[in-house]
């Protein structure tokens, strides 16, 4: 505590800093000698000032680290869907919608994985997956290109194609989650999907996420079922419950429609055009 | 490696050998004399937990640094007590959490060994605000190495100034879990703060959880730590108060912009519990106080994101420093301090009773508080928080753009004679070869200014369409309350210093960040992806900072003071370590560039800084020469 006792005079004298005349004096002195005007710098021992400049102007050693590691390499994974669907006039689903990347803030490999599947009566089901490269191309958007594969099955017969993809995702103006997507089949049909979704908080746990999907196709394809125009759209609502930020369960409704020639293909195939859903699931991230 | 890169190798390879054992022990030893009455607390606390053998964190020791010879400091894991909860992963200095608290003496050569026993990670003490030669500020990557696990590196430097101040690992966010404590350097001459006793008051934000892991929620989840986001409950709340017109109009503007106005703090009191020298509120730390006692509190804001506003409801604070700077003495009722910044204040009690010391977040999401009063048990009543505030437009750079219409916003305007603006654009770091060395104003420098039509690329979501000066508001949620509010423009230095020449060069910095993506940086541009700024080793520089963002950044510049335009004539001006800018603020500093060397330059939100705020600051010959990228 009574060390200031103990500090040697010398030492007091030192502090030129705090005297306005000794450091005028030293101001003029210095400026004769075209140097700083300032203060002699502190150093460490046995240094120079030219030393300590030139060290200013070399970039530090190699084996020395980065000060900060200010690009981490993350994996983030969201299961949007993973629920189970009721209705009235169709057997039970099973549904599940996730996205997820692994990647920097420069450049991601970023997956998309979609399904549903009746586990129940005829087996039936589909399934699509996609492998994206994505790169951000504005605050709030990111450009993704890849590849998307899909296959369905049923009591008919099952099938698959591979397309191009070439989509944006990000948010809009006034917070709308968007994903403008472009396909290019292997049979060479343009197709183009449309999702959006809006997150409406009433508590701060308590969400009500509105989403909807519309698909487009430029061409008819009988295989899939698919007649040039608007195919097909969905309106979606769930509520969430976020336990945390990571884990929320939801209930929801989903209202499922064929639109223009696509619906009536599937009419006279004698397939039901739309449904109404109850569904129940669980929203995890990672 | 040249000649100072390699005698600082050397003081890294130094390593523990048993004379300094023994010196630790030696300072253990003066630590535990030294300890204050609050200790006795502790072990009353200690006793009633069933907690298996853990330190208690808070009320750090005291050890005033030897005069002679060196002091130890041993940086390791210590299993803690932190708000009755034991943890395993705090990094304590010498044991403690908050580290030991410094005394120093101006004038003093300090001698300091630091030893790092962390088994699996480098380590680093900055001494924040400290004059010194640049390889003994410790930032691993721009003043040396690191000091790797097992190894001691000797820190030695001259005391060149007084005052408060802190000190901190600047390695990764070790700053999170503890790692550092208070440093106060005695005046050599009779200091001109007299008072009867003194506290160091130490702020910080605790976590219970891996730092990293909540990182990089961050940059996954925008908003991922915020409970008080606009809600339709809460829309209601702010209709009845505000109409119903306004309250929708307000939240679709935020909207469009894709802001979020209650996104005041990254991490919140739902992950952070807020401790006063190591003490929650429950704890009651008490700091003992006679009635017409002058009593000087030394407020360190030592936590790693969280803004404190701090006040003792019913005493007047005067504040006689700031950032270990003497100013001229200012009575107020409450101060924000910023992350980094200190402020010193006396408090007289007028009467025999107990009053709160309370430190409320900025984010309104939490608070800690302790007591001063004559004795100890004593306690009053502690404060209700007040409701969060949420951001303006103000916030967003364009308060007093009302009337322009959006399309006129985005584009500049006609002519340069709306009154008051300065109609000037970005210059980086060119120099102004034109005007070289003629003296810039000093006095009454533009309010505003129009933002340049670069917007910073893909790392920046918005800029500050007019940023302008905000060094007289209160800020965020503050100045409504019927009491004072300490802003900069209250802020003058005590004597004028000898180096007020007028800067002849100035640089324009943005401070930029992408909320959603939890990127930060300068110009639009991460650490990683920038270039170091160049200062020139002699030039008196300015810095006009312009806050892009939507939040309250400290920013801190290493090895050499700010001098802070607040108003103010040039002489008056308070010297800074580390200057907030409030969200679409124009900020300027000048800068005497009397350090060479290479320092570290950064805002002081330590996962902002992590993320990308951080720039190499290198004061070179001239301008001219070769630098490295």
């Amino acid at each position: 505590m009574n060390n200031q006792l103990l500090m040697p005079p010398a030492l007091v004298g030192a502090l030129l800093f705090i005297s306005p005349t000794a450091n005028a004096q030293h101001a003029q002195h210095a400026a004769q000698d075209k140097a700083s005007p300032y203060e002699a710098p502190p150093l460490i021992e046995g240094t120079t000032i030219d030393e300590a400049l030139k060290t200013a102007a070399a970039a530090p050693p190699e084996s020395w680290p980065e000060p900060i590691d200010d690009n981490l390499t993350l994996v983030f994974t969201l299961i949007e869907q993973f629920e189970f669907r009721t209705s009235d006039d169709q057997s039970d689903q099973f549904a599940w919608d996730a996205q997820g990347w692994i990647g920097n803030d420069d450049h991601k490999f970023w997956w998309k994985s979609e399904g549903v599947a009746a586990p129940d009566g005829p087996n039936d089901g589909e399934t699509e997956f996609q492998a994206l490269y994505a790169k951000p191309i504005s605050p709030f958007w990111f450009l993704q290109a890849g590849l998307r594969y899909e296959n369905t099955w049923g009591p008919g017969d099952s099938k698959n194609r591979t397309s191009l993809v070439l989509g944006l995702q990000g948010l809009s103006p006034y917070k709308f989650e968007l994903e403008p997507v472009l396909f290019l089949t292997e049979d060479g049909d343009l197709l183009a999907r449309l999702t959006a979704s809006y997150d409406i908080y009433i508590t701060q746990k308590l969400a009500l996420q509105p989403r909807s999907e519309i698909n487009l196709a430029t061409a008819d394809n009988t295989e899939w079922g698919l007649a040039s125009g608007f195919n097909d759209l969905s309106m979606e609502l769930r509520l969430r419950y976020e336990i945390r930020r990571e884990f929320a369960p939801y209930v929801g409704l989903n209202y499922l429609t064929l639109l223009g020639e696509t619906a009536n293909i599937a009419q006279q195939a004698g397939s039901s055009t739309d449904d109404l859903q109850l569904v129940f699931g669980i929203r995890l991230a990672y | 490696m040249n000649h100072i890169e390699q005698l600082i190798e050397q003081q890294v390879r130094y390593r523990a050998q048993d004379q300094t054992r023994r010196q630790f022990l030696k300072t253990t030893a003066i630590t535990a004399a030294s300890g204050l009455a609050i200790a006795r607390l502790a072990q009353a606390h200690a006793s009633t937990t069933t907690l298996s053998a853990a330190t208690l964190a808070g009320s750090p020791p005291i050890i005033d640094v030897p005069t002679s010879g060196p002091l130890q400091l041993v940086v390791g894991r210590t299993p803690t007590i932190v708000a009755g909860r034991r943890t395993e992963s705090a990094i304590t200095i010498n044991g403690s959490l908050p580290g030991p608290t410094l005394r120093m003496r101006e004038g003093q050569n300090v001698e300091i060994h630091v030893r790092n026993e962390l088994p699996d990670q480098s380590t680093s003490i900055h001494w924040h605000g400290i004059i010194l030669p640049a390889p003994m500020d410790g930032v691993p990557g721009v003043s040396f190495p690191g000091i790797a696990p097992g190894e001691t590196f000797v820190y030695r430097y001259q005391l060149r100034q007084n005052g408060t101040y802190w000190y901190h690992s600047h390695t990764g966010l070790q700053e999170q879990l503890g790692h550092f404590g208070a440093l106060i350097v005695e005046p050599a001459d009779t200091d001109p703060i007299q008072a009867d006793r003194e506290y160091v008051i130490n702020l910080s934000d605790w976590m219970f959880r891996d730092p990293y892991a909540i990182l990089k929620k961050l940059k996954k989840f925008s908003g991922y730590d915020n409970y008080q986001r606009p809600t339709l409950t809460n829309f209601i709340t702010d209709a009845k108060r505000n109409g119903f017109s306004d309250t929708i109009s307000q939240r679709l503007k935020w909207d469009a912009m894709r802001m979020d106005p209650t996104d005041i703090a990254d991490i919140t009191g739902a992950t952070y519990t807020y401790l006063l020298n190591g003490h929650t509120s429950d704890e009651n730390w008490t700091a003992i106080a006679n009635p017409g006692e002058r009593i000087r509190l030394r407020i360190i804001n030592s936590a790693t994101m969280t803004y404190f506003d701090f006040r003792i409801p019913g005493l007047p604070m005067t504040v006689v420093a700031v950032d270990g700077q003497n100013i001229k003495p200012v009575e107020t009722d409450e101060i924000r301090v910023a992350v980094a910044e200190t402020y010193d204040v006396i408090v007289t009690l007028p009467d025999d009773r107990a009053y709160t010391m309370f430190a409320e977040t900025m984010d309104r999401s939490g608070f800690t508080s302790a007591t001063i009063a004559p004795r100890e048990g004593m306690q009053a009543q502690i404060p209700a928080r007040r409701a969060r505030a949420m951001r303006t437009m103000a916030d967003v750079g364009m308060a007093g753009m009302a009337g322009m219409n959006k399309k006129n916003a985005k584009t500049k305007p006609q002519n340069g004679s709306m009154p008051g603006m300065d109609m000037k654009s970005d210059m980086k770091s060119k120099p102004m070869n034109a005007m070289k060395n003629m003296p810039l104003p000093t006095e009454n420098l533009p309010e505003s200014i129009m933002h340049s039509s670069d917007k910073h690329g893909i790392a920046t979501s918005m800029i500050a369409m007019m940023p302008r000066r905000r060094y007289a508001e209160p800020g965020l949620g503050l100045g409504n309350d019927g009491h004072r509010v300490l802003t900069y423009a209250d802020l003058r230095c005590l004597e004028t210093l000898p180096d007020r020449q007028a800067p002849t060069r100035e640089i324009d910095l943005h401070l930029t960040g992408n909320m959603e993506r939890y990127i930060w940086g300068f110009d639009g541009l991460k650490y990683s992806e920038a270039e170091p700024i160049r200062f020139v080793y002699g030039e008196r520089l300015r810095m006009n900072m312009i806050n892009d963002t939507m939040m309250d950044h400290p920013i801190h510049l290493h090895g050499m003071w700010m001098d802070l335009y607040a108003g103010g004539n040039n002489d008056d001006n308070p010297r800074k370590h580390t200057v907030s800018i409030k969200p679409g603020e124009l900020l300027t500093v000048d800068i005497s560039v009397d350090a060479p060397g290479r320092w570290a330059f950064h805002c002081h939100l330590l996962y902002h800084m992590d993320m990308g705020m951080f720039r190499t600051v290198a004061v070179v010959k001239s301008l001219d020469e070769e630098i490295f990228s």
